[in-house]
């Protein structure tokens, strides 16, 4: 027992050295070797490959003794990003979510205007937005690609079944119901989306469809300053149908999952990104032999159209507080504002760029040959934010949100008229009592009214 | 009673049995062998179906979870963690345990009636984040010794458990060491701390378990300082990969190695699991 | 008592000792109590937003959340289920393992198996052997046609009951341990006396090693009660609460203010709403054990 003891003793003696091994030891290892460390977090998972290997490239090749360290994180990067500030360890550089916007205005990203070459500024001046990353004059990232919703379908099953493309919700539905309808035998069904999590789900599609057929934006009408989601029921109405009649278990899905089974070919229709989906279906998942996909507008209900917003993604925020924001810029500018680079991206089907010079000399695949709609269209609109993004903080609406409201509804387990009636009530007294408290003033934009 | 319609009850008995443990335990291996079996497959039979047996012994899996996914670093990390908390739990759990049950001190009633209070609080998900903020404060909170005290925590019902043990040794025992002229902490180390072996292996290996396995918190510590992930963690987030979705194969490989090596220590010394927890309990 | 110089020394060797997890306890059991018992009176959003002390209107809004108590009742379902059939069926485990039948210790291994893996990790199994679209179990089960459509597991109608049925697996082996060493607690002679007495089987079962085994149970109900209400790492991995919030228990709705799962743009956490869940949560966990207790007691003076 003695022996026990002891070896309990020792072990524990040496704990702390062991346990530090983890955390402090790579801090070292980088500083003997002289680099210059430069951490970058991101969550884009769909260009990793392809930005992994340019960073190599650059560590491997740059005179300045810099490495920098792409480090990928999962939906998770919001509360690390949290942590990392609490304790003063935040990453030198950090792809923008709008998450972020509080530590803008909290003074923690640097402006990057000074540090530009005119060249740059030349180069990058058409995604300067105002309000967005341009703001009282200072430019705190640059969003060199975009991103859109569109509707990606099945040519294969479309074809298949003499089915035309939709361009309005009621022929939307058809299609899913009759894809359905023909092809369950052999597990094939008209429509899905990842619901898993309603909010990551409906953001990316039910959302920009709402928008672009009704000029609402999260329910909120810029020409009145209330939230109104009368205007969703349509749309909620044709979305039951394609769910409940679509495939199977969407409400547990993930969008890789959906991603997969879509290139399996099970699935005939579903929306998601554009600066995502082609390099996709090249690299994560292949299509199924004989398999084609196809990219189309979001359909409306009725033929007014309005704006639907767009993202401009990727881009990057520069820690205030980091060490080496010298090296960071150099590494930042060498790999992701280098031209050659961005055009790569873009016509290995990583992105859609948004950048002039590189979409004059841009070799078009035929991805965007063939589906011109996975480019920024005019209706492609930068919205202001509404109340509930602006004010984020106090704008605190209790009870389900909007996403889960619809996710509910959907899926049957709400009465459509009610739950809209109490969701609009909700937002719209969220609202009131903001302005009545004076934590801003009613937000109204003329040229976002519906008309 | 007859000893034949003894024997038939006997025998109805045991087919029963029989049949409850059978039924109960391909359930309850069931999952297991699928993530062992599955972790040899590809893809395309895990996600299409195919026969129980991979088609081909794929190892591949493992050098692509090894290679791509670091789980080496993660797998020393998850041993480190474990064995630190086996070890702290069973030394803290143990003089906390002697002293609670042995001395009168001031302020042990305030101190007992706080670990009897919070013995019955579900806490829940509302300490993770407080105790993040507690690491951070003593800037441990980018190592594996922050995870490993985050990991043992207070220990209040091995404590109590230890402190009910020892109330069952006779305090003759110390009493004679301490006449014997043995200082107070030799009379803790070498006298009773043997004596506590039952009950401390208990706290052992459930320690070792609940750290090796724990999810939560290690993923909350880990999030912002990758490298200490454990082998827990790392596989669980396979599912947010970049390749989730098409790596399910590789994603069982990862299962796999997070439950292999526990699963050898089970082999082995299966019987010390199940008899030291049941011994444990007993005396407990 | 007086503080006397004896008590002082002795008190001193007391905390030499006791110091480790003393200070364990206050770092990661005290002090989470405490922060939650401030932050329940906040709003607050973490790092880079500012702290507003709002009173009792957190309680309020606990109240108010129709979701939250919807995921109360899921947790009393959840816990309900898996107590329901794990207690029997471990006890119906032990009761066989511990005639020393042929292979009992090979069984008790098997079956204890599950209780040595991380739920987090078997989650992501079991995620793949549940999922509609081509998880095993529908495949099996079409297979031998005992159903003719999948079955949607994770679906709203199901996700509570896939949840007890995984949760009813990572438990039989730990309660069926806990009744064996109760078993062997019973003395020998007792069961040797009914037996003289000519108890068999059935009568021997039911009067005598139940009865028996009455403050081994009530211990580990308690245990049983105390797991359920705090099982969340699998429901994370597996449903995430969803869909629709079908299989929200408190503590994952709780979790979901600290550390949203699902960052839409909208989502901020809400560190002072999730104390104030949390210490609803652990107010009714709280009642529920005292009612257990008091019930158990009046059982047992009966």
């Amino acid at each position: 027992m003695k022996k026990i003891t002891a070896v309990l003793l020792i072990v524990l003696a040496l704990i702390p050295s062991l346990a530090f091994a983890g955390g402090a030891g790579e801090d070292s290892s980088a500083e003997s070797s002289g680099k210059t460390v430069i951490r970058l977090w991101t969550n884009d998972r769909h260009d990793a490959t392809f930005w992994t290997e340019k960073v190599e490239e650059y560590n491997a090749t740059n005179t300045d003794n810099i490495e920098l360290s792409y480090e990928i994180y999962t939906d998770n990067i919001w509360q690390a990003v949290d942590m990392a500030f609490q304790t003063g360890e935040a990453p030198d550089i950090v792809k923008y979510d709008m998450y972020f916007d509080k530590y803008i205005l909290d003074g923690r990203f640097v402006d990057l205007l000074p540090y530009m070459t005119d060249e740059q500024k030349e180069l990058t001046e058409a995604v300067w937005y105002e309000g967005q990353n341009y703001i009282d004059g200072k430019l705190y990232f640059i969003p060199t690609g975009n991103t859109c919703l569109r509707l990606f379908y099945n040519k294969t099953i479309f074809d298949r079944l003499g089915l035309e493309v939709p361009e309005t919700l009621d022929e939307m539905v058809n299609a899913a119901v009759t894809i359905t309808n023909e092809l369950k035998g052999e597990g094939i069904y008209g429509f899905a989306c990842n619901l898993k999590s309603a909010s990551n789900g409906l953001k990316r599609s039910l959302e920009p469809q709402v928008e672009r057929g009704t000029g609402l934006r999260l329910g909120y009408d810029f020409g009145t300053g209330t939230y109104d989601f009368t205007p969703y029921i349509p749309y909620l109405e044709g979305w039951s149908t394609m769910i409940q009649q679509g495939f199977p278990g969407s409400e547990s899905l993930d969008i890789d999952p959906l991603r997969s089974q879509f290139a399996a070919g099970k699935i005939g229709m579903y929306m998601s990104y554009t600066h995502a989906e082609p390099g996709v279906y090249v690299n994560q998942f292949p299509m199924a032999e004989g398999q084609e996909w196809g990219c189309t507008y979001l359909p409306i209900d009725g033929d007014q159209l309005y704006g639907q917003y767009f993202t401009g993604t990727p881009g990057f925020l520069f820690n205030k507080d980091g060490e080496n924001f010298d090296a960071a810029w150099k590494a930042y500018t060498a790999i992701f504002l280098n031209v050659d680079n961005l055009r790569e991206h873009f016509e290995q089907g990583f992105g859609i760029s948004s950048i002039p010079a590189v979409l004059e000399t841009a070799d078009m695949g035929s991805d965007y040959v063939n589906n011109p709609a996975l480019l920024k269209a005019d209706d492609d609109v930068m919205y202001p934010k509404t109340p509930e993004e602006e004010y984020a903080q106090d704008f605190i609406v209790e009870g389900l949100d909007m996403y889960n409201t619809f996710g509910a509804i959907i899926a049957g387990q709400l009465d459509l008229e009610d739950g809209i009636a109490d969701l609009t009530k909700r937002y719209n007294e969220v609202n009131e009592r903001l302005i009545s408290q004076g934590v801003y003033e009613r937000i109204i934009y003329p040229e976002f009214a519906r008309n | 009673m007859k000893i034949e319609s003894i024997k038939t009850r006997r025998y109805i008995f045991l087919t029963i049995a029989y049949i409850f443990a059978i039924v109960m335990c391909l359930f309850t291996v069931y999952p297991i062998v699928y993530t062992i079996l599955g972790s040899f497959k590809t893809n395309a039979e895990l996600t299409q179906g195919g026969s129980f047996l991979p088609s081909a012994w794929h190892f591949e899996n493992y050098s692509k979870a090894f290679m791509e996914n670091d789980f080496l670093r993660y797998g020393m990390n998850s041993i480190i963690v474990g064995v630190g908390v086996l070890v702290l739990a069973v030394f803290t759990t143990s003089t906390a345990g002697y002293v609670f049950s042995r001395k009168s001190f001031i302020g042990k009633k305030l101190i007992f009636s706080l670990y009897g209070a919070l013995v019955f609080i579900a806490m829940g998900s509302v300490t993770l984040y407080p105790t993040y903020t507690v690491l951070s404060t003593l800037h441990i909170n980018k190592s594996l010794l922050g995870l490993i005290l985050a990991l043992v925590g207070g220990q209040i019902t091995n404590v109590l458990l230890v402190s009910g043990f020892v109330t069952t040794i006779p305090t003759e025992l110390d009493e004679a060491a301490i006449i014997d002229g043995c200082s107070q902490y030799r009379t803790f180390f070498q006298i009773i701390f043997p004596l506590l072996r039952p009950i401390l292996a208990v706290v052992a290996l459930f320690s070792f378990r609940t750290a090796w396995n724990d999810y939560l918190t290690s993923f909350i510590i880990s999030i912002f300082t990758p490298s200490i992930k454990t082998l827990t963690v790392a596989v669980v987030q396979m599912k947010y990969s970049i390749n989730a979705a098409a790596e399910w194969h590789v994603m069982l490989a990862g299962a796999s190695i997070s439950i292999i090596p526990i699963l050898i220590l089970y082999i082995f010394a299966h019987k010390q699991f199940i008899n030291g927890l049941t011994a444990g309990a007993v005396k407990g | 008592m007086k503080i006397t110089k004896k008590r002082l020394r002795e008190s001193a060797v007391a905390y030499s000792l006791l110091w480790p997890n003393l200070l364990l306890f206050i770092c990661f059991s005290l002090f989470p109590v405490i922060w939650m018992l401030k932050y329940m009176f906040f709003r607050y959003g973490g790092i880079g937003t500012t702290e507003t002390f709002t009173g009792l209107e957190n309680f309020m809004r606990v109240f108010r959340d129709e979701i939250y108590w919807k995921s109360v009742l899921n947790t009393f379902e959840y816990a309900l289920g898996k107590i329901i059939i794990t207690i029997p069926a471990s006890f119906a485990l032990a009761y066989i393992l511990n005639k020393k039948i042929k292979g009992s210790g090979f069984f008790q291994s098997l079956i204890f198996l599950p209780t040595i893996m991380s739920s987090a990790v078997m989650g992501l199994v079991f995620y793949l052997l549940f999922n509609v679209y081509n998880g095993e179990i529908n495949r099996m089960l079409m297979g031998i046609g005992l159903i003719s459509s999948p079955i949607n597991w994770l679906g709203a109608d199901h996700a509570m009951h896939t949840l007890i049925i995984v949760a009813i697996w990572g438990a039989l082996g730990n309660y069926m341990v806990y009744f064996l060493a109760g078993l062997q607690q019973i003395p020998q002679e007792v069961i040797e006396s009914a037996e003289v007495d000519g108890a068999t089987g059935f009568r021997k079962l039911w009067y005598i090693t139940i009865p028996m085994m009455g403050p081994i149970l009530k211990i580990i109900l308690m245990l049983a009660i105390a797991t359920a209400f705090n099982d969340m790492n699998m429901i994370l991995v597996l449903t995430e609460g969803g869909p629709y919030n079908a299989s929200m228990v408190m503590t994952l709705y709780a979790y979901k203010f600290f550390f949203p799962v699902s960052a839409a743009n909208t989502v901020v956490p809400q560190f002072g709403y999730g104390a104030a869940l949390s210490f609803v949560s652990a107010i009714i966990a709280g009642v529920i054990t005292i009612l257990f207790l008091r019930f158990s007691r009046k059982m047992s003076d009966m």
